[in-house]
């Protein structure tokens, strides 16, 4: 009888030890699974830091126009935003969000379509796209309000006013200058050959501001969502962006061999080879910062580009 | 003479004139814009990238998803419409009670409900429910306009010999009203593929479809228009196609009635 209650006491504290060691793995952010996830991403530059998930059918990439809908409904667990807009959804419509991550650091630049050969001066017809948003924002920043600039919906038609010069929506005017995003900038270059990258505006930005950062686009994190989760996607994130930083070649090819350029280009609006090249060289302004320990750099961006007033710490995740 | 004449009246040579009238067009459009594939694309570059989209297996995946949302959004629209539109057919006062509804319907500008569907239905169907939407109106008109067309004489006799108000609506006036409701199916299918295609556009799904193709090839080289003028040029051949079985669907309608 004394036999049988020692096996048993002990075969009950296996079990226990056991069970306390099954517990530690749950908890271990590299073991949870996140793909269940429902995430929210605008077409572009941020959704290259899901290029793990980006054929997911929990992901959602979408128009930019779309944002809105995504914060007002609260449905997703995780939204990729531009950050002024994730950050004044939250302040003003109490979305149910916070920030956690930076992933796209900008990606902007002026080209000269090689009409003008003396420098961009106050007359110079100056082509921005989105009025009022970022780009706009930015150029009026660094160079300031009093220039000759001229508007078009989106990149895809500031591109073809690089590649011909010309602006069609306003009786083919000669255009001088263009404010072009990455996706999209080496075609523009290759298919004019007088144009020329006339400057980076993420290295003026830095130089007005004391080598501050464009802290363009984030991730924010339902507030219902369990915290174990979240950290285990965003560890997730962390990882995927510094591999593909560290060899987008290879993880190119991996992740993207069967997949024809088109198709990638309706997520990211490039194709597998600008794709390597601008992440190799910086310039699609990809990386991973968490929000929290970069407060002071969103601040500036948002009071700097009149964007948006100073972030309360509650807002961070 | 009477052979050459005869030769310029065939059916056949017309459309075969009709289709060279509107390259010869297109080709002086197109070299008059001149720039290549910048600003309209000509029928040759057109048709080359073409070829290679039909090369590419994300082209037949699209055209899938594009037909499989036009087809259930139609379907879902001629059930309704038929429901409606034949008790509307058979009962006056009904068909007034629901014309404001028809006005709506007809009148409503599409992208001011593709915002709603987008909201409520995500990217991937919202297309659908513009779909029935733009084409939910055409075909209830077409079944009303086929219903009133019936003669009094055989109303009058329907009054005369059926007891019941189902047995003459289901095997005399329904197929009085088919040749209306074919060419009402028709026309609504052609513009029906048309709204799917410019929904997806606006609702920006990025998986599969037409217009979501429209959009990918536009951000991966928005210099060149060709697999644009390409993907217009699928859809234009898919309703040729539809208009084309509906033609021969009528023609043999035609001939049983007869």
């Amino acid at each position: 009888m004394n036999k049988i209650n020692k096996l048993t006491i002990a075969s009950l504290l296996t079990l226990l030890l056991l069970g306390c060691s099954n517990k530690k793995e749950d908890t271990d952010p590299s073991k949870i699974d996140t793909s269940d996830l429902t995430v929210c991403c605008p077409i572009g530059a941020p959704a290259m830091a899901l290029y793990n998930r980006l054929f997911s059918d929990k992901v959602e990439i979408n128009a930019p126009s779309n944002v809105e809908t995504w914060f007002s409904e609260g449905k997703s667990d995780i939204i990729f935003a531009p950050t002024n807009a994730g950050i004044n959804f939250i302040n003003k419509k109490n979305a149910n969000y916070k920030i956690a991550a930076t992933v796209t650091f900008g990606n902007f630049y002026l080209a000269s379509t090689g009409n003008d050969n003396d420098g961009l001066d106050k007359d110079d017809y100056v082509v921005i796209f989105q009025k009022g948003n970022i780009p706009d924002k930015l150029f009026q920043y660094i160079y300031g309000n009093d220039y000759n600039a001229h508007y078009v919906a989106d990149n895809a038609a500031a591109i073809r006013c690089l590649v011909s010069g010309k602006d069609e929506s306003n009786n083919n005017a000669s255009v001088d200058y263009v404010l072009v995003a990455q996706p999209g900038l080496y075609r523009g270059l290759e298919k004019n050959k007088n144009a020329t990258l006339y400057s980076n505006l993420q290295s003026e930005y830095k130089k007005k501001t004391n080598n501050e950062e464009i802290t363009q686009a984030s991730i924010f994190i339902n507030n219902d969502l369990a915290l174990d989760k979240a950290n285990a996607f965003l560890d997730e994130i962390e990882s995927d962006v510094k591999a593909l930083l560290a060899d987008p070649n290879t993880v190119v090819d991996n992740v993207f061999g069967d997949i024809e350029d088109v198709q990638l280009s309706a997520k990211l609006s490039v194709g597998k080879e600008d794709l390597k090249a601008s992440i190799k060289d910086g310039s699609m302004g990809l990386g991973y910062k968490k929000a929290k320990e970069n407060k002071e750099a969103i601040d500036k961006f948002l009071t700097n580009l009149s964007l948006g007033n100073e972030t309360s710490e509650e807002i961070y995740f | 003479m009477k052979q050459a004449k005869r030769f310029i009246s065939n059916h056949y040579t017309l459309i075969t004139l009709g289709i060279l009238f509107v390259l010869a067009i297109w080709s002086l459009v197109s070299f008059k814009d001149g720039n290549g594939t910048f600003l309209f694309p000509s029928p040759f570059d057109t048709f080359k990238s073409l070829g290679e989209l039909l090369k590419s297996s994300y082209t037949y995946k699209s055209i899938g998803w594009t037909l499989l949302r036009t087809f259930l959004g139609f379907l879902i629209s001629l059930v309704l419409a038929l429901f409606l539109g034949l008790i509307a057919g058979n009962y006056k006062n009904l068909q007034t009670f629901f014309k404001p509804l028809i006005i709506v319907f007809k009148a409503v500008p599409t992208a001011a409900f593709v915002y709603l569907f987008l909201a409520r239905n995500g990217s991937r169907w919202a297309p659908m429910y513009i779909v029935m939407l733009v084409s939910f109106p055409i075909i209830y008109e077409s079944i009303i306009g086929g219903m009133n067309s019936i003669e009094d004489e055989i109303l009058d006799q329907i009054k005369i010999d059926c007891l019941d108000p189902f047995t003459p609506l289901f095997k005399i006036k329904l197929p009085l009203t088919f040749p209306f409701l074919v060419i009402g199916m028709t026309s609504s299918f052609a513009l029906s593929i048309k709204t799917e295609i410019m929904a997806e556009i606006i609702t920006g799904d990025t998986n599969y479809g037409l217009g979501a193709m429209i959009s990918a090839y536009r951000n991966l080289d928005p210099t060149d228009l060709s697999p644009i003028f390409a993907i217009a040029l699928i859809a234009i051949i898919i309703v040729l196609i539809i208009t084309l079985i509906a033609h021969l669907i009528e023609i043999r309608i035609k001939r049983n009635i007869q």
